[in-house]
């Protein structure tokens, strides 16, 4: 058992996690190619560390929008990458380069296609002013599969250099330039804000929502706005390094096992804790096998997976050893 | 009479056309408990929700400390009204403290952690239900019993004069059920509150509670003092099987089911 979420763990989890994310940046700034000018300022200012930033902001989106989705969808599976939203970004890229659309118009097209699941799912889900965690967790992952489906048969279809950049783009890269920073951080600044201010709320809707609702809050209206902000930022992060998975997953739940499952520090924590996971996996990404770029998601995926696997055996470090292959 | 801490007027509530209790006049008064059974689908869980607004009546009023229920917003109202609802365990592993002190939701500001007066409370409330060991075990990890224990101790916590707990002791064993009916009927004697018991446990109820409510047929079909409310034709006809009614030597009523009569 964790102690009790107070202000004081939460300034020193966020100051050792700000100095973890402080750390992957330094990393990101001095690895560079083999015999390139690795101390040029120049260069670790206009490519290291933005990428390190974009980076970072991706990955604390993702694991805010994981931890976001677990609580308010009411299971420990949920994650941006499976929920819809994801897939409806990659299909809006997907649509966009088959229409010929340059680079530069991906991000936009994928944010497109994320609102537009958003409202999809949302409508499928809502019924007479209620929202229940199991029906837009159905919603989404039905939209999810259907995206996943129909980009599979866009991309058997396409025409080969058509088809190769949509394997590019689906595997996930964070790719700096192609959205304004700015805008990406206000983004995923409201997002985060959002889920932040209900952290207590999401702690009774975690708990069940009778229980919820009888300590004063109203349970459709969280529900709706924490599943909205978790969906913008999955759709902010998505449109600048298209689907990235296990981050949103894998995250929140390791962050809930050391510092447990308060959402007043469960959030912030998470948010910073995946800001330095993906700057640090990025540089990993670009670096592990210079000349070539290995695609962030693949990292995420590769390094994510097996940790993710040591943390549900931890967990089931009780049960008896027959339960266990 | 004292006051009524919570009064059903004439009130209807359904689920859009379908119309499950009507014309309910119940009161529920200060420092009593008060028992409400009733067959499956007789409107008990519906008529907790209409105290709670989460369900509007449809016709007639409810009233909660002597003011329209509708004049409470959600936060006033979990100020004043303590809810003992029949969920399972959470999704994460929150510890017993952790669990009483969200019944402190009510008071916090948006973003604020629980400061002193609140873990006084909720440590206040763990003592209350004899639960003060537990607070730093998982909740998770607890009985049935124990953890309906810590759910009170969460409802206390929240610092209402009314508490309504919907069927508390189903799922648990003898013991445990006599100890939560034990501990619900010390806290309205002891503190003044109103307590509203959902239940099927028709002996405990004849024990412990002050007066009895019967619902049957969409109404309540009978009120008052056990053993006014537990006869043996009234709970024949409510529950549609026959039973005997026997008197407890402390003159409590106690039911049997089963037809009876001479051997």
């Amino acid at each position: 058992m964790s102690p009790r979420a107070t202000p004081g763990r939460l300034a020193a989890a966020c100051a050792v996690l700000a100095a973890a994310l402080g750390a992957s940046f330094l990393v990101a700034a001095s690895v560079g190619p083999a015999g390139g000018a690795s101390a040029d300022w120049e260069i670790v200012r206009t490519l290291r560390l933005p990428r390190a930033l974009l980076a970072a902001l991706v990955g604390g989106a993702l694991s805010v929008s994981g931890a976001a989705f677990q609580a308010t969808l009411r299971n420990p599976l949920a994650c941006p990458y499976l929920l819809g939203v994801s897939g409806g970004g990659a299909f809006g890229a997907v649509l966009a380069i088959l229409a010929g659309a340059p680079a530069a118009a991906l991000p936009a097209a994928s944010f497109a296609g994320c609102l537009a699941a958003i409202g999809l799912i949302h409508a499928a889900a809502s019924r007479r002013g209620h929202l229940l965690a199991q029906d837009l967790l159905l919603a989404g992952v039905v939209a999810n599969s259907f995206f996943l489906a129909a980009m599979a048969v866009l991309q058997y279809l396409a025409a080969p250099h058509e088809a190769s950049r949509i394997l590019h783009w689906t595997l996930g890269a964070v790719r700096p330039g192609s959205v304004p920073a700015a805008l990406v951080g206000a983004c995923v600044a409201a997002g985060t804000l959002v889920v932040l201010a209900d952290g207590t709320r999401l702690n009774l809707l975690a708990v069940g929502d009778e229980t919820a609702a009888s300590l004063g809050v109203d349970v459709a209206a969280v529900r709706r706005r924490t599943f909205l902000a978790a969906s913008l930022l999955t759709g902010a992060a998505v449109a600048v390094s298209g689907p990235i998975g296990f981050v949103g997953l894998f995250v929140p739940h390791a962050v809930r096992r050391v510092l447990g499952p308060d959402h007043r520090v469960l959030v912030p924590a998470s948010f910073l804790a995946g800001a330095a996971f993906l700057a640090a996996a990025d540089t990993l990404a670009r670096a592990a096998f210079d000349p070539y770029e290995v695609p962030v998601g693949v990292v995420t995926a590769v390094l994510g997976a097996p940790a993710f696997v040591l943390l549900l055996a931890r967990r089931e470090r009780g049960a008896p050893e027959g339960g266990r292959p | 009479m004292s006051g009524a801490a919570l009064r059903f007027e004439g009130a209807r509530f359904g689920y859009g056309a379908r119309t499950v209790l009507d014309g309910v006049d119940l009161e529920l008064r200060e420092g009593e408990i008060l028992g409400v059974l009733g067959p499956n689908g007789s409107g008990k869980t519906t008529l907790l929700r209409g105290a709670t607004r989460v369900l509007e009546p449809g016709a007639g009023a409810v009233a909660l400390l002597g003011r329209p229920l509708r004049e409470y917003d959600r936060r006033s109202l979990a100020r004043a009204v303590a809810v003992v609802p029949q969920e399972g365990a959470p999704l994460f592993p929150f510890s017993v403290l952790e669990t009483v002190l969200m019944g402190r939701a009510p008071w916090l500001r948006p973003f604020a952690f629980e400061g002193e007066e609140d873990l006084r409370a909720a440590r206040e409330a763990l003592v209350a239900v004899g639960a003060a060991d537990l607070a730093g075990r998982d909740l998770a990890e607890l009985s049935g019993g124990e953890r309906q224990r810590v759910v009170v101790a969460r409802a206390l916590a929240q610092g209402t004069q009314v508490l309504l707990a919907d069927e508390p002791t189903a799922h648990l064993d003898l013991r445990h059920a006599v100890s939560i009916f034990a501990l619900l009927r010390g806290l309205s004697s002891a503190r003044g509150l109103a307590v509203m018991v959902v239940t099927h446990d028709v002996n405990l109820a004849a024990l412990h509670c002050d007066r009895l409510a019967l619902l049957a047929g969409g109404r309540v079909a009978a009120e008052g003092a056990p053993r006014e409310v537990l006869r043996a034709d009234l709970l024949g006809e409510a529950f549609g099987t026959p039973v005997q009614v026997e008197v407890r030597p402390d003159g409590r009523p106690f039911v049997l089911p089963g037809a009876g009569g001479p051997m």
